[in-house]
């Protein structure tokens, strides 16, 4: 399975603490803008820094593709999921998702791979609530809508 | 429009809301709509987040949820989807 995923979402699924496994059970894929994006947030002192800092170390298990420049980051992203044949773009960028939906592929929020590690029984249902719950830590009341809603994938 | 609703009160209550009402030079009515409008904002921008669950739990109706938080519900609306339509192809994905 192929998943080209955005900054916010790679950020979410580190504070849920299974960014690792993901990489290790499914390919990720991302832009150069993201992973410039990455480093750029990792300069700073607080909890998306130390994130960034933890989701460049896990490069090694990434896949960054670079593609011509777009003028928005989901218009890279969606050249790099046609040109790769991901099956599913993730992003957690509310305002992106009108675009992202113009394409032929899926989009899925974060909290689907969450979902994608409970169904191949990597994780129970426990630990993908509480998983859910660390993401919404941090996150403005928009974006933790993407959480709340990801709590029905688990009933 | 407005609709005239009837409510009673502590006595104590009144004589107090009397009391600033006359400090303030507000008729009590006047003052007291405008308490309850500032406790309604107040209370559907700390409970927004439980109602888009209740939204996404099917507890709540969208109009509900749109006479209470209103454009964003539009915002909840597409999240809910997206999750539901998510989880179905991800189920897909392992034989459902």
């Amino acid at each position: 399975m192929k998943f080209a995923i955005d900054t916010c979402s790679l950020i979410a699924l580190q504070y849920s603490g299974y960014l690792s496994t993901i990489v290790e059970t499914v390919d990720i894929i991302i832009t150069k803008k993201i992973h410039s994006e990455l480093e750029d947030i990792g300069i700073f002192t607080d909890s998306d820094a130390a994130a960034a800092r933890e989701i460049l170390r896990l490069l090694h298990r990434i896949t960054i593709m670079e593609v011509s420049q777009r003028a928005t980051g989901e218009e890279e992203l969606i050249e790099v999921a046609l040109q790769k044949k991901c099956d599913f773009i993730v992003s957690d960028d509310i305002r992106a998702i009108p675009k992202l939906k113009l394409t032929n592929i899926s989009t899925l929020f974060s909290t689907h791979l969450l979902y994608y590690l409970f169904r191949a029984g990597i994780i129970s249902k426990e630990e993908g609530l509480i998983a859910l719950e660390k993401m919404r830590n941090n996150r403005s009341w928009k974006e933790n809508l993407i959480y709340i809603s990801g709590i029905q994938l688990f009933r | 429009m407005t609709t005239q609703i009837n409510i009673r009160l502590n006595e104590n209550l009144l004589q107090e809301i009397d009391t600033l009402a006359h400090m303030l030079h507000v008729p009590r009515s006047e003052w007291l709509r405008m308490k309850l409008a500032e406790a309604v904002k107040e209370d559907l921008l700390k409970y927004r987040e439980a109602l888009a669950m209740e939204y996404t739990m099917g507890h709540i109706s969208f109009k509900e949820l749109q006479t209470a938080i209103g454009r964003e519900a539009e915002d909840v609306r597409m999240i809910s989807e997206i999750t539901q339509k998510g989880k179905k192809e991800i189920n897909r994905l392992f034989g459902e």
